[in-house]
């Protein structure tokens, strides 16, 4: 079975910092597989997303996703393989506050040929989306400023899934968020990746969300610590 | 959607900040595309004030001199020139026409030339523009009087008032001079204007002037008074006059005739061109024109620092909207995109902006321009050297919007994707 990522004596260490923040020597997470990354705060959690990302390269060692090595791309190659292949959702400000929640949600089809190829009828696709994730109707076509903070996170969610990404990376989504909302978050998530057989990457520091993933993996505290804040 | 309408919306959503700095730029052009109209109009202005005339003649001294004293009055005639010169000019078998000029008295400030009838006929200006009445007509009578449109403006006269002549040119326009008070000229027409110095002058014939001098004795008023009736008959043929307007039959003749009035023995006078001369004083003022374009250079920086303030304002603003974007796909280039769009709205939006700016301003000034300064200004859109400047200037904000552009790819670097 293809992993969804694999990552290989991974080395990552801020420039003008002496440790590494990241030592990793083995992390492989499975296609359509679920993975829960717990990290204290300054352990590099979101430094391993961009990792992940192709936004940030390491030392050394290889980070392999979808079987496809960033480390050997140039950026503008790692640039157009996050488009093609990843949704992205953040902690917060995941919306274009000018756009509307249907706008918001066609953003990744903007720098990837392969996802409006993959996603013939966008406006109808997001819509449907959208009210999958309980969004009321009449939101839908608002400044997107205009939706509360759990609402604009279920729009996030839309926006990583539209045009099948394989792999979806969620920096800390529900910390913003109250218990309840949170629920209906992680359900929503859930129901979506299972739907389109996409991987899940989940970064938290909430513990209590770890249960229900297939996979768990807690970052060793760095050496040398409390040296460079990753957030 | 693509990254274009992307940025577009994104530019409206932060429509505040860019149109105040629009305005700033805006602000820039008007005054740049200002002053350099100005600059080039002022120019043609002066280089039209006489237009078809060939050569101008008088007693010799410097061409400025004699250009500066009998086409725009300034200054004083060194030597007069004698009447029978005139008359062999007039003469002269390449002659096509020959103007008298002769300065030396004034009204309220005002020159007053004295010339004659076919003043009217051949004076040309601007392209060749003949002389226009605005109303009434040329003096026709030995006591009429020609004014010209700003006299008639600022001193408020109409066809048929009646006005006296002062004996001399003040320095100062208060300053007292003796009149020729028994002998007062009717207003017989106003030239419209001409956006040359003949708007500041008024003009009596030649024998006129001789008249109204009959009864005086070096500079002053002798005690034996002529009525105004018995110096018109006695009036006799003028001796000498300032200054002589020559239009050739043959162009070519220019260079033939001027060496040949040089050269003329009867008295020393000389001839000038008056397009060379004209264009080789316009030459020693560079320098005014100089400091001028420096300043509104000097204004336009102070724009494109309000440009990049701008900018560097909205980096922060925009983290997450970069962070978004560059999750979503875009490139580290694209934010240098971003920056650099912006300043191209703003840089467009100001053009715009201060062309309707400038052209407004010079609408309101217009009549002020004209009767002040004689100007004409006119400015619809600019010309090509003036487009080359917009372009310069656009070059040197994209140049500048590079700097946050780059803070911002950097910071990115730096911080990965989430700010």
């Amino acid at each position: 079975m293809s992993q969804a990522f694999e990552l290989e004596n991974l080395r990552f260490g801020w420039p003008g910092t002496k440790h590494d923040l990241l030592q990793i020597e083995h992390l492989a997470l499975q296609t359509g597989k679920h993975l829960f990354i717990q990290g204290a705060s300054g352990s590099g959690k979101s430094t391993l997303l961009n990792l992940l990302c192709g936004v940030l390269l390491p030392q050394s060692g290889q980070i392999r996703v979808l079987d496809q090595d960033l480390t050997q791309y140039a950026s503008a190659r790692r640039d157009r393989f996050r488009a093609d292949h990843l949704g992205i959702i953040f902690q917060q400000f995941n919306l274009l506050p000018y756009l509307t929640p249907v706008q918001n949600c066609l953003l990744p089809l903007t720098f990837s040929a392969k996802r409006r190829k993959q996603c013939p009828s966008p406006e109808k696709t997001a819509i449907a989306y959208l009210q999958q994730l309980n969004l009321p109707n009449h939101l839908l076509q608002v400044p997107s400023k205009n939706l509360s903070i759990g609402q604009q996170q279920r729009v996030a969610i839309a926006r990583a899934l539209i045009g099948q990404p394989d792999l979806i990376i969620a920096d800390e989504p529900t910390s913003a968020l109250d218990a309840a909302h949170r629920d209906r978050f992680m359900q929503c998530l859930f129901e979506a990746a299972e739907e389109h057989h996409t991987s899940i990457v989940f970064v938290s520091h909430d513990l209590s969300l770890a249960s229900e993933f297939d996979h768990q993996y807690v970052l060793p505290e760095p050496p040398g610590r409390k040296t460079e804040g990753s957030e | 959607m693509n990254f274009l309408t992307l940025s577009l919306k994104s530019a409206w959503h932060r429509k505040t900040p860019l149109l105040l700095a629009a305005l700033s730029v805006a602000i820039s052009f008007a005054l740049l595309f200002g002053v350099d109209t100005v600059r080039k109009q002022a120019k043609d202005n002066f280089l039209n004030t006489v237009s078809q005339t060939d050569l101008i003649v008088g007693a010799r001294t410097g061409p400025v001199n004699l250009l500066l004293y009998s086409v725009f009055h300034l200054g004083q005639p060194t030597n007069n020139m004698g009447y029978d010169t005139y008359r062999f000019l007039q003469k002269h078998p390449q002659t096509q026409w020959a103007i008298p000029l002769s300065l030396g008295d004034s009204h309220r400030g005002f020159r007053v030339i004295g010339t004659q009838g076919h003043f009217f006929d051949h004076y040309r200006h601007a392209q060749g523009q003949p002389l226009v009445f605005e109303r009434g007509e040329r003096f026709n009578d030995l006591y009429e009087v020609v004014i010209g449109a700003q006299v008639a403006a600022e001193l408020n006269y109409q066809p048929g008032d009646r006005l006296l002549l002062s004996h001399g040119v003040a320095a100062r326009a208060e300053a007292s001079l003796p009149e020729h008070d028994d002998k007062p000229f009717r207003v017989s027409g106003i030239l419209a204007p001409t956006g040359t110095p003949l708007d500041r002058t008024l003009q009596v014939s030649l024998r006129a002037l001789e008249a109204i001098h009959l009864d005086w004795q070096s500079g002053r008023p002798s005690p034996l008074k002529l009525s105004p009736e018995l110096a018109r008959k006695l009036v006799p043929e003028p001796t000498e006059i300032t200054a002589v307007m020559v239009g050739l039959t043959d162009k070519i003749q220019t260079f033939r005739l001027q060496r040949q009035i040089n050269a003329y023995q009867p008295e020393p006078i000389m001839a000038i061109l008056p397009g060379a001369t004209l264009a080789r004083f316009w030459q020693s003022l560079r320098h005014f024109e100089q400091a001028f374009m420096l300043l509104s250079w000097g204004v336009f920086v102070a724009a494109l620092t309000g440009i990049l303030i701008s900018l560097l304002n909205n980096l922060h603003q925009r983290r997450h909207e970069i962070a978004l974007l560059r999750a979503i796909g875009m490139h580290r280039r694209g934010i240098l995109g971003l920056f650099w769009l912006d300043t191209l709205l703003i840089m467009l939006g100001g053009f715009i902006l201060g062309i309707g700016l400038l052209q407004a301003g010079l609408w309101l000034l217009q009549p002020w321009l004209l009767s002040h300064y004689g100007l004409s200004i006119g400015f619809f859109l600019p010309d090509v050297g003036q487009l080359k400047m917009a372009l310069m200037a656009l070059g040197a904000a994209l140049l500048i919007s590079t700097l946050p552009g780059w803070l911002a790819a950097r910071n990115n670097l730096k911080k990965g994707l989430q700010p």
